[in-house]
């Protein structure tokens, strides 16, 4: 039975058993965070259902996907300076952050494991993908951590989109375009599904952003900080503007996803039910 | 800085498939520093535009929100 983190892998190599402990330490608390965030069960089960069924290659992927997501979290955390409830038994951050280094090498190391399972093409193809997101996404970091005293406008907006799409957004494109790549032979299909995953993943992050802002340190550049900027109605207080434009922005984004799946019904459909169920009122997220 | 991105842009900049490694992904940017936004993902300063150009009605939006018992944001954990 394969090991819900896989670290199985990790005993298989001449490696420290306290460094294989540390790397568990530090990945098992936020990978089984992830398994229990709405809006990332319910885009894997949707994944899973609207294309070709093949459990144990969706299984493996999204395996490391998890494990990709809970370090690149960590290393964010590390880098924000946030408060870690669970802590590696390490002495130093700079140990903290090897492990780190660790974490991502192993997560990248599980997406050998499809070579049993897909053409080699497919797995290439993959791959690429891989990589091309999880550089868009350092560079989205980079970009983040420097924004942080920049003079703000209604313009400062676009950086603050460019952010949220780089970090979050390639990380749902990377989830999407990877099972679609994987599940199904049609690259029109998962060409669609990676661009309708960045949709997703920058939805996400403007979701997180909006619902945590009073938790937000000033210098964050987040989307409550940048309403201020937008005309509007003067009619309404700040929390109306920032529900009015939430609810702007879903739709907008939720159509702009569902055009892209036009040729494929069963699958817009499927998409605009995880939509609903991730983005609507009243729906824990 | 520019805000007027074109969003509608054709050619999609997104991680596509990741079968055209060789193809320029990126559209040539009017925004200076600022780089092209990616894929099909709707430009924020233009829904911005459109929000505050009246395609939002703020009564309109008073009466469903309060209408329907809550907003439509996601609730907070």
């Amino acid at each position: 039975m394969t090991h819900p983190l896989r670290l199985t892998r990790l005993t298989q190599l001449p490696l420290r058993q306290e460094f294989r402990e540390q790397l568990a330490e530090l990945v098992r608390p936020q990978v089984e965070q992830l398994w229990q965030h709405p809006p990332i069960v319910a885009m894997f089960v949707t994944l899973s259902a609207v294309l070709p069924k093949q459990e144990q290659t969706a299984k493996l992927f999204a395996d490391a996907w998890m494990l990709m997501y809970a370090t690149i979290g960590r290393l964010d955390s590390l880098q924000d300076g946030d408060s870690i409830l669970v802590l590696p038994r390490v002495a130093t951050v700079g140990e903290h952050y090897n492990l780190v280094f660790a974490s991502y090498v192993f997560a990248d190391s599980l997406l050998d494991d499809l070579a049993m399972h897909v053409p080699e093409g497919c797995l290439y193809s993959l791959q690429r993908l891989w990589n091309n997101c999880l550089l868009r996404m350092a560079d989205g970091q980079q970009q983040d951590l420097a924004s942080g005293a920049a003079p703000r406008s209604f313009d400062t907006l676009a950086v603050y989109q460019q952010i949220a799409q780089a970090k979050t957004g390639a990380t749902y494109a990377l989830a999407f375009g990877g099972m679609a790549m994987l599940l199904s032979d049609d690259r029109e299909l998962a060409d669609a599904f990676t661009q309708v995953g960045e949709i997703y993943g920058t939805l996400i992050q403007y979701a997180d952003d909006l619902r945590d802002a009073a938790t937000q340190p000033n210098a964050a550049l987040t989307l409550p900080a940048l309403l201020p900027f937008i005309p509007h109605a003067s009619a309404l207080t700040p929390p109306q503007i920032a529900s009015a434009f939430w609810s702007y922005v879903y739709g907008s984004y939720h159509n702009a996803a569902l055009d892209l799946l036009a040729p494929y019904p069963n699958e817009r459909d499927a998409v605009a039910a995880l939509f609903t169920a991730a983005f609507a009122p009243g729906t824990p997220q | 800085m520019d805000s007027q991105i074109n969003p509608s842009h054709p050619e999609h900049t997104a991680p596509s498939a990741a079968h055209q490694e060789d193809v320029p992904t990126t559209t040539p940017s009017t925004a200076g520093a600022l780089l092209p936004f990616f894929g099909a993902v709707p430009a924020l300063t233009v829904v911005a535009l459109q929000f505050a150009a009246g395609s939002f009605n703020p009564i309109e939006f008073l009466i469903d929100s309060y209408g329907s018992g809550g907003s439509h944001r996601p609730e907070q954990k």
